[in-house]
């Protein structure tokens, strides 16, 4: 049964002197790692898909790196990387052009920050690289091995330390080695030793021993503040823890001890290794350092990858971004176009169809049209015939003798009239009478006086008036 | 850095610039004529439908159509040209007003209104006499055989006692033939 498919951002991977291959990833805040036999076995993961990593990042020992401490007027981390490209020539008797370095932070002062530099030919690094490179993986993150441990033992014993201080690390990688390194002050100060012996049971005194010289290299203040961190097989890390406070015992000083469980690997052809997969805890330690050290926002000072190599991938992943991005929009533009052509191909065809429907029955139902708008206009030609004639027999009829019409305007409409008059009246009231003397009309029962004044004449005076009235629904 | 921070800044007004005039080239050059094709034959297909339903009603109406179109169609048969009808139309109205004691002050031929299937033939009459003879030629307008119709009736007293001034607006409904139709 093959390891599940992994599909992840980082992925850190380190070679081991064997020949296998250790690859470690955060998969939902889970850290998990596995090891290759081979590195065929690695490129066959890779070529069926069930690795898919977007960055890589590897670690170059920290043998191959020329480490010195400087003392910069820097802020920040990214003011003193600018100011050592300047020190670099006073540092290292090689062309500048020929060495890649990247930097950490080691202890700050005010207005002075102190960092660790490491240096690195570039032939030396491309050496490194080449194996890498030879299994298809193109490292974006490169960290000298010792930065990834100190990070790995730093971030696995920060919830178990009571508070920050100094810290020493032991990692037993197997039965007959060790890897141990240190902090001196409250920053990272790599100091790796790898220890080996041919008697199992001599290693932890040695070990031992070891821890007590780094405890003494200590500034007395922060001596007993020191933190041992011991990972590891069990029965390595317990006799260590034991034989160290059997010691501490005997000293005045007494420290505090931790003992961390190593990264978990898991085999990828069965799921599980063989009992000796303790072998691998070194490469799995640093590979989960490296992948610390990758969310850091640090990265790109400590990265020992040429800015160079960095620009033209940057160029290269923008370059396929714009690219896939213009392809895709003309793909949604295609797609939006084709919907727009589909639809109006939709309502052509619906058009064609309501078409062929009208064709047989046009001149039939234009004829009737024909005849309808004919009738309609006759009948209102003829709507309501008599009507004025009706209106003059009311008038006639309901006028009192009093008003005499002057003017009279009618309006004929297809339901009804509007009808104006103007008349005269000997008085005011009689004016006003008038509405109520055609309250019995038919037809102009309706008649209101819209304005009537008094006009002086000779030998008195007479009333002048004007009426309205419309007619509905007749 | 501040250098930098300006080319940034350029290279970003310089992305959303190349974005939106590509944008707005997609938008005119691509999207646009479809969305503009789209609405026409919307538009095409809407008065098609609108015909077709019209034209369905039409068929269920025929029968009634009919019927009431051959009661009419004698008041409202063509006979001749526009001119030929003015002028028929004319002598109907003098044959009205000619045995009424009144004068006739103006006669006026107003545009003819023409329709799809008709045209509608207007004048102006304006006459003075005494208010029964004016009356009497109301009569004879409202009981014409003819579909002819007073659209407008203004009357103004005169100083002769029972005398009046009129002015009439008569109108004619004449069917056009189907050559004039077309």
């Amino acid at each position: 049964m093959k390891a599940r498919k992994i599909r992840t951002d980082w992925g850190a991977l380190s070679l081991a002197h064997d020949g296998s291959v250790v690859f470690c990833a955060q998969q939902n805040s889970t850290l998990s790692c596995i090891r290759f036999d081979s590195a065929e076995q690695f490129m066959e993961a890779i070529k069926s898909r069930r690795l898919l990593v977007k960055k890589w990042a590897v670690a170059v020992p920290r043998r191959s790196c020329i480490l010195k401490s400087l003392a910069l007027p820097a802020s920040d981390l990214s003011e003193a990387a600018r100011m050592i490209e300047f020190e670099l020539p006073s540092l290292v008797p090689v062309p500048l052009e020929e060495v890649v370095y990247g930097c950490t932070v080691l202890s700050k002062q005010p207005n002075m920050l102190n960092v660790l530099v490491c240096i690195l030919k570039l032939n030396t690094l491309n050496q490194h690289l080449k194996p890498y490179r030879d299994i298809g993986v193109e490292p974006h993150l490169v960290i000298f091995d010792s930065l990834a441990i100190q990070s790995w033992f730093n971030s696995t014993s920060s919830t178990s330390r009571a508070a920050p201080g100094p810290l020493i690390g032991v990692l037993v990688n197997t039965s007959r080695s060790v890897v141990l390194t240190s902090v001196k002050g409250n920053f990272h100060k790599g100091n790796e030793l790898t220890l080996s012996g041919t008697d199992t049971a001599i290693l932890p005194r040695e070990i031992v021993q070891e821890i007590s010289n780094q405890l003494e290299e200590l500034p007395d203040i922060l001596k007993n503040k020191a933190v041992i961190v011991i990972a590891g097989t069990e029965n390595h890390t317990s006799q260590i823890r034991n034989l160290f406070h059997s010691k501490s015992r005997d000293a005045t000083v007494a420290n505090e001890t931790a003992v961390v469980s190593s990264p978990e690997i898991t085999c990828y052809t069965n799921g599980k290794c063989e009992p000796d997969a303790d072998t691998h805890v070194l490469e799995a330690v640093v590979a989960a350092g490296l992948l610390d050290l990758a969310k850091s926002s640090n990265v790109p000072f400590f990265n020992l990858l040429p800015q160079e190599y960095l620009g033209r991938f940057r160029r290269k992943t923008l370059l396929f971004n714009c690219l896939f991005a213009a392809l895709a929009l003309l793909m949604s533009i295609s797609f939006f176009w084709l919907c727009l052509w589909a639809m109006n191909r939709r309502i052509e065809s619906k058009s064609n169809r309501i078409a062929s429907q009208i064709a047989p029955i046009e001149s039939i139902a234009g004829n009737v049209d024909k005849k309808r708008q004919r009738v309609r206009a006759i009948q209102n030609q003829l709507a309501n015939r008599g009507l004025i004639t009706q209106i003059f027999q009311e008038l006639y009829e309901y006028t009192p003798n009093n008003i005499s019409i002057s003017e009279l305007r009618i309006l004929p409409e297809r339901s009804g009239a509007s009808i104006e008059i103007k008349g005269q009246a000997d008085l005011l009231s009689s004016a006003f009478e008038y509405t109520d003397a055609m309250r019995e009309a038919a037809l102009l029962k309706q008649i209101q006086i819209v304005n009537a004044q008094q006009i002086p004449r000779l030998g008195g005076s007479v009333v002048e008036f004007q009426a309205r009235c419309v007619i509905r629904d007749h | 850095m501040v250098t930098a921070a300006k080319n940034s800044r350029e290279k970003l007004l310089g992305a959303v610039v190349v974005v939106i005039v590509a944008g707005l080239l997609t938008f005119t050059l691509v999207v646009n004529p479809q969305l503009k094709e789209r609405a026409l034959r919307l538009e095409r297909m809407n008065q098609l439908e609108l015909k077709l339903t019209k034209m369905k009603g039409d068929l269920l109406a025929k029968e009634r159509i009919d019927d009431i179109y051959s009661q009419i169609e004698p008041l409202i048969a063509a006979n001749g040209t526009e001119q030929q009808e003015i002028s028929l139309f004319t002598r109907e109205l003098s044959n009205l007003y000619s045995r009424l004691n009144v004068k006739i002050l103006s006669v006026k031929i107003l545009p003819i209104s023409n329709e799809e299937f008709y045209r509608r033939l207007a004048v102006k009459v304006e006459m003075s006499g005494h208010i029964r003879s004016i009356l009497d030629f109301i009569l004879s307008v409202e009981t014409y055989r003819n579909p002819i119709r007073i659209e407008r009736l203004d009357l103004r007293a005169q100083e002769i006692v029972d005398n009046i001034r009129a002015s009439f607006l008569i109108t004619k409904v004449v069917a056009k033939t189907e050559t004039q139709a077309d």
